[in-house]
């Protein structure tokens, strides 16, 4: 633009561009506004100020998402889901059973009635465990809820031993039937099941009385009353 | 201060320096704008457009005189102006066999004022205006404006002398109107 500006024509009017350059303004019209006009200049020359403006809102943007992203990962560094697990769900109480009587599993004879297994049912709370993260309120559902783990406080006492090596035949009977332990009738002496006030004990006794099944342990009287018993509930 | 030191302080890279330089040139700058944009905002913009580029480029400016100070922001304006032109599209394609060679009386437009100038210039439609602009004010050559345009020479002509007629037109009927008004 230099050196086509320096090639002048030869019908170059000086006069009218003398008289035009020398123009700073125009009647009816209302003056250039210097401090408007300047301000937009400095806008455009003065990028790197409004690029700090910018860099501040990126700033201020990471922060929003830093905030909302620091509680997930918090979450994600606490233990594993079992020890959470264990800590956050209470514990529900559990039987434990005391064995007041072994019986002498050391018996040769197998035939021999075995000695019956009194138990007692205890219902002892284990002491209830706070949350181990009580702050965070943070409930997280396991995967498998029933599959709560004993606490290694509970006491753990061994299962009664049951002689099961003599065969045990039952009839079939149409109704659907449960087996129920002896034990679970509090005596395994016939007469104490008159003292329960179950309906549900009195037409087992009912049951035995009327059909004669028992477990075959013997087919002595005395060893039908004496040992191991497993009777046929009528679940219905 | 003279626009020595000004161009001194503002290489120095003075703020203020730049804001006095705005404040005395930027007047006239506007109103050369606003020969070849005919809106004064589209106008003021290529002007601080041209502004910008000048305090960008000031570290290879050499002060020798105003006159070529000025001569060079002139450059740079028209140079914005031109640009904005070509991006509009705005200049109309004349056939050449329509060019003719036509002068205008030289004392028509001298006994103009300079606003008088103006206003009869502005009112031009672009492409003519544009071309008497660079032609007749500026003092380029049709190859030099067919170049700078995008346009052929023989446009360039015919596009000129489109602008003196309807240019003579304009002063003849402005003439006609001070004769009424002085007759009354």
């Amino acid at each position: 633009m230099k050196t086509i500006m320096q090639n002048n024509n030869p019908n170059n009017q000086n006069i009218l561009q003398h008289k035009l350059d020398e123009l700073d303004h125009l009647p009816g019209e209302e003056a250039i506004s210097f401090d408007a006009s300047w301000q937009k200049l400095e806008l455009r020359m003065n990028p790197v100020r409004r690029r700090r403006r910018n860099y501040l809102y990126w700033i201020a943007a990471a922060c929003l998402v830093a905030g909302f992203l620091l509680p997930w990962a918090l979450n994600r560094q606490k233990p594993n889901l079992n020890e959470v697990v264990s800590n956050t769900l209470p514990i529900t109480p559990t039987t434990s059973i005391k064995s007041n009587n072994l019986v002498d599993s050391n018996a040769n004879n197998t035939r021999q009635a075995p000695m019956l297994v009194n138990t007692i049912k205890s219902t002892e709370k284990p002491p209830f465990k706070a949350p181990a993260v009580l702050e965070k309120q943070i409930v997280l559902i396991p995967e498998n809820p029933l599959a709560v783990k004993q606490s290694p406080e509970q006491e753990i006492i061994p299962a009664p031993v049951v002689d099961i090596s003599a065969p045990v035949t039952a009839i079939v009977v149409k109704k659907p039937l449960g087996v129920v332990h002896l034990n679970d009738l509090n005596n395994a002496d016939g007469s104490q099941l008159e003292k329960t006030a179950g309906n549900e004990n009195k037409r087992i006794l009912r049951f035995i009385k009327r059909t004669g099944v028992e477990t075959s342990l013997g087919d002595r009287p005395d060893e039908r009353t004496s040992g191991n018993h497993i009777l046929l509930k009528n679940i219905n | 201060m003279t626009t020595e030191q000004l161009i001194r302080e503002i290489k120095a890279g003075s703020v203020a320096a730049q804001q006095c330089f705005f404040r005395l040139y930027s007047a006239r700058l506007l109103i050369l704008c606003r020969r070849y944009v005919k809106s004064r905002e589209d106008a003021e913009e290529r002007m601080l457009d041209g502004f910008f580029k000048f305090f960008k480029t000031i570290d290879s400016f050499e002060f020798i005189s105003d006159a070529a100070l000025f001569a060079w922001l002139k450059q740079i304006m028209i140079h914005e102006c031109l640009c904005q032109l070509r991006k509009k599209n705005s200049f109309q394609m004349v056939s050449e066999s329509e060019a003719m060679d036509i002068t205008i009386e030289e004392d028509a437009l001298n006994n103009l004022s300079a606003a008088a100038l103006f206003s009869l210039i502005v009112q031009l439609p672009v492409g003519y205006r544009t071309v008497f602009n660079l032609y007749a004010v500026e003092g380029l050559t049709h190859k030099e404006i067919a170049g700078a345009l995008g346009i052929s020479e023989g446009s360039s002509k015919s596009q000129l002398w489109k602008a003196r007629a309807l240019l003579q037109k304009m002063i003849h009927a402005n003439e006609n109107d001070h004769a009424k008004q002085q007759s009354k």
